[in-house]
């Protein structure tokens, strides 16, 4: 997980959360942030746009954390 | 079968041009007070000079979570802050209620929210739909964000009926309360149609009042000089409940639900036709078990369009007969504009308060009576004092439908 992609996540996360983003840290849980599974889905969308990726539908369960999420897009981006 | 119940009103709530309380709207209906105004940045193709009775000043923060807002459509906004007021107007908290329902009327649902997602996706390349494209954009999204936070776990319709949409929502709630399958129910309408689009489609029917130098002055029921529709937007909730039910709990009363009638024209889609709007009329007081003498105000429909208006007072003027001189009529739609599905709630939000308070609503900017229409008392610019028993409240849409209330005041 590179700094700059924990940055422009944590960004997209707060964003839709309506947090500051210094509260959304490297190992905070997904849920316990308070995404549904709707929401999941959004946080999904706005990542493929951001980071021009296509997250396939059996990857979303494992974008638990905000961690997960960074490892996820840098190996689907193959960095 | 068992005995009818009483329905009774027991809270009001609304938000609309007029402010985002009961209180404000109230002030504004009864000084015959317009809220108009140019649009100047709505962007609506081929409208010159737009304009609308919009909402300024609504923050949904005060009724949602700020987390919520964004992905709330706007007329499940306005649907939650005006129910939320009537629900707190009628001393109810919020735990689950297996017998309390929810009917809603819309007639645009989530078109704001539609329009954006196809604006987006249509204009710029490779742009997709966003996962919450369906939610926000379903008819019935205020139907189920009401129930969820107001814990409302009874019936729970969405009834697209164009502009008599909430008056059928009201009405439909009425029946279930009045047959004993329900307890209580939050009924109203919600629409949020002041978008380019809308906008500009009703400006190609040719029903929109120009704006002129003062916007206020556009939209004139039943007056001669009338030009037409201004367009308007917000909610209007009531809740109802059998008089059971408010007795048991210590709840006043603001009036009672007597009588719903609902019938279709079967005829023009677009035209409104005498003899289905006076029928329409007759069965919501036969339902009543009234007769037309009752009756001591009407709230019209009264969009300001030529066809409407001279349909609907010659409707009440054949329906009434020599009791329609002594009839109040009004329409309060100059003040808060046409909210479309929730104008039915506006109005009856209005009527109840006629009833509650000896008040009857003016038509505001009604200047000169048309020769061409029966010589019913407007009710011109400045209301009138009138303790009256029994108000009609009038809608017909789109569709050939129309829906009319009968309501009583409170011994």
């Amino acid at each position: 997980m590179t700094p700059d992609t924990f940055e422009r996540v944590r960004r997209i996360v707060a964003k839709y959360l309506n947090v500051p983003a210094e509260s959304v840290g490297e190992d905070s849980k997904l849920e316990e942030l308070g995404f549904d599974s709707l929401g999941a889905l959004e946080l999904v969308f706005e990542i493929e746009e951001e980071f021009k990726v296509s997250v396939p539908d059996d990857r979303i369960p494992e974008f638990n954390t905000v961690r997960a999420v960074c490892d996820g897009i840098e190996a689907l981006r193959g960095t | 079968m068992s005995p009818a119940h009483r329905v009774v009103v027991t809270g009001l709530g609304q938000v609309s041009a007029l402010g985002t309380d009961v209180a404000s709207f109230s002030d504004a209906v009864f000084a015959g007070r317009p809220s108009v105004r140019r649009l100047d940045a709505l962007g609506a193709p081929g409208v010159e000079d737009p304009i609308g009775a919009s909402i300024v000043g609504f923050d949904p923060s005060a009724w949602l979570s700020p987390r919520a807002v964004p992905t709330t459509p706007r007329a499940a906004q306005y649907a939650l802050a005006a129910a939320a007021q009537a629900f707190t107007a009628a001393g109810l908290e919020r735990t689950d209620r297996p017998r309390g329902g929810v009917f809603v009327g819309t007639g645009f649902g989530g078109i704001a929210e539609s329009e954006e997602t196809y604006r987006a996706c249509f204009t710029q390349p490779g742009q997709r739909p966003r996962p919450l494209a369906i939610p926000t954009a379903m008819a019935n999204a205020a139907a189920g964000l009401l129930a969820s936070e107001l814990r409302l776990k009874g019936e729970n319709l969405t009834l697209t009926v164009a502009c008599s949409s909430a008056t059928h929502a009201i009405g439909q709630a009425f029946r279930l309360l009045r047959a004993g399958g329900a307890d209580l129910m939050l009924a109203g309408g919600t629409d949020a149609p002041l978008t380019p689009i809308v906008v500009a489609a009703w400006s190609a029917m040719r029903v929109l009042a120009p704006a002129g130098i003062d916007p206020t002055r556009a939209c004139r029921p039943f007056s001669r000089d009338r030009q037409g529709i201004v367009i308007g937007e917000g909610a209007g909730f009531l809740v109802l409940e059998t008089l059971d039910h408010a007795r048991g709990r210590g709840a006043r009363p603001l009036a009672e639900v007597v009588g719903y009638g609902a019938n279709a024209d079967a005829g023009h889609v677009t035209h409104p036709d005498l003899s289905g709007v006076k029928s329409c009329m007759a069965l919501a007081l036969a339902d009543a078990g009234l007769g037309p003498e009752a009756v001591g105000y009407v709230n019209a429909h009264g969009t300001g369009t030529a066809a409407n208006d001279s349909t609907e007072a010659r409707a009440i003027a054949e329906l009434f007969g020599a009791h329609a001189s002594r009839l109040l009529v009004s329409s309060t739609k100059a003040v808060h504009g046409h909210a479309m599905g929730a104008a039915g709630a506006l109005e009856t939000v209005a009527t109840v308060l006629a009833l509650a308070t000896g008040q009857i609503p003016p038509t505001a900017n009604f200047v000169e009576a048309d020769p061409d229409l029966p010589p019913l008392d407007f009710v011109p610019d400045g209301g009138r004092k009138a303790a009256i028993e029994v108000a009609l409240k009038s809608s017909f849409a789109f569709g050939g439908n129309n829906a009319v209330l009968a309501l009583r005041r409170m011994g």
